[in-house]
């Protein structure tokens, strides 16, 4: 079979850990920003009604904001908050480098300063050409510090699991298959009847000859692969 | 619908990631989604221009009424290519009347303005439903992915504005400064014919570059939806355990017939010989038969790995000769080579008569008690690094003390907040569901530790504590610590987060149980 397409970009440590995350495109990575882009409007339309007060330093003093807001508002988020800005952290997202390790301050520098090129001509046009056309949606940023923006969901609750027995494996099974199985028994009450029964009936050779309900034996064998008792 | 086929990973994603798979295939598949998007809209674009000339607004405006139409071109050819056909832009174009056909006309009316468009039409213009079907398996889809879907029409209708803006704006800043009156004028000029042909070129040209992500993003957000309800990735995981299990059958009828020849051919004990079955065949090995396994488990035992002779040396002090000289010598040094005697009785010990073999003896000396004091030395020296390892070497041996640390955690009361559930339940709010389940497990391990004495040791796994907890505390405290370790551990090995309701619950029973100091 041919390589399987996805959005994955895999690391192998040096102790030959297998890391893989999933790669953030640009319609996720453009309502982020959009997000963060609010906050900045807001922040600057507090800090511009405090220096209708102020007048001239007040101008000034809404310059030096807008600066600051604009060049480091990204940079600070990034480092100190785990890769995440606030519109970033309301989708999911997160900046690490492309060998996965937590962004530090010269790439998320690097990145938002590079803001400056995607930004051309005037509406993030080069940013939304070269995230559509890098394999793992980087922007020029993104290309020059070596980051990269994956997906950081946490864990969903489990749902409620099927009312079966716990039965044993009986039969040897690969990482794959015991997570299918897990699967079948976690997914219970989104997949269909029909649908369960059909999936069942795939295990047909495998199925010891005593069982009558397939179904419920596999769930079964789900619960015990997840360590139920 | 062959699912082995498939050209993408299955496995479960959230909505942006099936959108971002979209832009993928996208990427990959660009010419031919890119060509059958802007081919048949191309010609349509210049048909309308020459029959509406005077007016180009009107054109470009039935091009862009158009768009459901052409964009079942790349959708035909997604659809094909990702369920493993090689299905390229001339056989897309050739179908162009099969393509059309089906539903064409609400799409035209009172669906073209459905912002969820790239994400249902697969329903209609694939799946062919109609009516009543097609609304409930509309509701289904939509139940989940409805607001990604959304977001997407939303981001990229302002893409293919953008793209004619960013066009302009290109223009604007490459012409040189003071300049940009000229241009403002042009801009004015866009009601002529000419400015407002190249106008609608460039939008066109924005909307084919779209038109192909937004058509497969809206798709894998469908397939997505369909991995979810229908259990893909678990029929795809099922048919490939079902084919190994297939080929190891037929490998183990083979090796069977295989070990009963050779148990015909040869005498028994070159049973031994027989290379050990593969493991992985776990059935392979369920069905040789119990006599000849007995038989080859006998023959292994019996042979050369099981009785290898072993011969070892190394050095052993030798008894000395006891006879002692005695002679003219200070009471205190014989008594003094007299206890030391004792304490090393195989010193090759100088007869006293002779001076030289003196000097030498009491040069000896002097070195053992130079060495002695350079031990001093280093003891006093180092003996804060010393007491540390004695120190530590009698907790492990002492049974009574209780372990400062089970599983990599701190066990000790120290450790602890005064207020584990409070705690919790904050890091629980925070999101930070490892760590408040970490600290949960924790302090539950501590107080049984401490106030109910469970002999806790390190060598024992979670499930062995539970065991223990069981067998030697109230059941309550037992069918707590058991609820709170299946929960632990899923969360721990099998990243599977329990709901919130559950953790509020333990800590509750937390405080009933614990909670009285």
């Amino acid at each position: 079979m041919a390589v399987e397409l996805d959005t994955l970009h895999k690391v192998v440590t040096p102790e030959n850990i297998d890391l893989q995350v999933e790669c953030a495109g640009p319609v996720s990575r453009c309502l982020a920003y959009l997000i963060d882009l609010g906050i900045r409007a807001l922040v600057m339309l507090v800090l511009g009604l405090l220096a209708l007060f102020l007048d001239r330093v007040g101008v000034g003093l809404l310059m030096l904001g807008w600066f600051a807001l604009d060049w480091f508002y990204p940079v600070l988020f990034e480092v100190l908050r785990d890769g995440q800005t606030p519109g970033k952290r309301a989708l999911g997202l997160r900046v690490v480098h492309l060998d996965l390790s937590p962004i530090r301050w010269s790439a998320s520098l690097v990145r938002n300063l590079l803001r400056t090129v995607d930004f051309l001509p005037g509406t993030y046009l080069l940013a939304t050409l070269s995230m559509c056309m890098t394999r793992r949606f980087q922007r020029l940023g993104d290309l020059a510090a070596g980051s990269l923006v994956v997906y950081h969901t946490p864990l969903a609750p489990t749902a409620a699991l099927p009312e079966v027995r716990a039965i044993s494996a009986p039969l040897a099974l690969d990482r794959d298959e015991a997570r299918a199985l897990v699967d079948f028994a976690c997914r219970a009450n989104t997949l269909s009847g029909a649908r369960q029964r059909e999936l069942a009936e795939l295990l047909a050779p495998a199925l010891p000859g005593t069982v009558d309900d397939p179904v419920r034996y596999w769930q079964g064998v789900g619960l015990g692969l997840m360590g139920e008792t | 619908m062959q699912l082995d086929e498939l050209a993408i990973a299955v496995r479960q994603r959230s909505g942006w990631s099936a959108i971002d798979l979209g832009f993928t295939l996208t990427r990959l598949w660009w010419r031919a989604l890119f060509l059958s998007w802007l081919l048949p809209a191309g010609l349509v674009f210049c048909v309308l221009h020459v029959v509406l000339y005077k007016y180009p607004q009107f054109a470009i405006l039935l091009t862009w009424w158009l768009k459901p139409v052409f964009d079942r071109f790349p959708l035909y050819i997604l659809s094909r290519r990702v369920f493993g056909e090689d299905t390229g832009l001339r056989e897309a174009l050739r179908q162009w009347r099969e393509i059309c056909r089906c539903d064409l006309l609400p799409w035209q009316l009172w669906r073209r303005f459905n912002p969820l468009r790239s994400f249902v039409m697969p329903v209609t213009v694939l799946e062919r439903l109609q009516g009543k079907p097609r609304e409930r398996r509309l509701r289904v889809l939509q139940l989940a992915s409805g607001n990604q879907a959304l977001w997407l029409t939303m981001i990229c209708l302002h893409l293919e504005t953008l793209m004619v803006f960013a066009a302009i704006m290109t223009g604007f800043l490459l012409l040189p400064a003071g300049e940009s009156s000229q241009f403002i004028s042009l801009a004015e000029a866009a009601a002529e014919t000419e400015t407002a042909l190249l106008f609608n070129a460039l939008s066109l040209l924005g909307m084919a570059l779209v038109a192909p992500f937004y058509t497969a993003a809206g798709f894998t957000l469908y397939l997505n939806r369909r991995v979810e309800l229908e259990g893909w990735d678990i029929e795809v995981s099922f048919r490939n355990l079902a084919q190994r299990l297939a080929a190891t059958r037929s490998a183990a009828a083979l090796l069977l017939v295989g070990v009963l020849a050779a148990g015909f051919l040869h005498a028994p004990q070159t049973l031994a010989e027989a290379p050990p079955p593969d493991p992985t065949q776990a059935s392979a090995v369920a069905e040789v038969d119990a006599e000849v396994a007995r038989e080859e488990i006998d023959a292994v035992l019996a042979g050369e790995a099981f009785h290898e002779v072993l011969v070892t040396t190394r050095w052993q002090w030798k008894h000395a000769s006891e006879d002692d000289p005695e002679g003219s010598f200070p009471n205190w040094l014989i008594l003094l080579v007299e206890s030391l005697e004792k304490v090393w009785p195989d010193w090759d010990w100088p007869g006293f008569d002779q001076p030289l073999a003196l000097l030498a003896w009491l040069l000896r000396f002097a070195v053992v008690v130079v060495l002695l004091a350079l031990l001093l030395y280093v003891a006093l020296r180092y003996r804060e690094t010393i007491g540390r390892w004695t120190g530590r070497a009698r907790t492990d041996a002492a049974p009574d003390a209780p372990p400062e640390r089970l599983f990599g955690m701190a066990v000790t009361r120290e450790s602890l907040p005064v207020d584990v559930p409070a705690e919790v339940a904050a890091l629980w709010q925070a999101g930070e569901q490892r760590a408040a389940m970490a600290l949960l497990y924790r302090g539950a391990l501590s107080q049984l530790l401490h106030r109910f004495d469970i002999p806790f040791t390190h060598d024992l796994t979670e499930r062995e504590c539970a065991e223990l907890v069981a067998a030697r505390s109230p059941a309550p405290v037992a069918q707590f610590f058991g609820q709170m370790t299946r929960g632990w551990m899923r969360l721990a090995y099998g990243h599977v987060a329990p709901s919130g309701a559950w953790v509020d619950d333990l800590c509750r029973q937390w405080r009933e149980l614990f909670g009285h100091e």
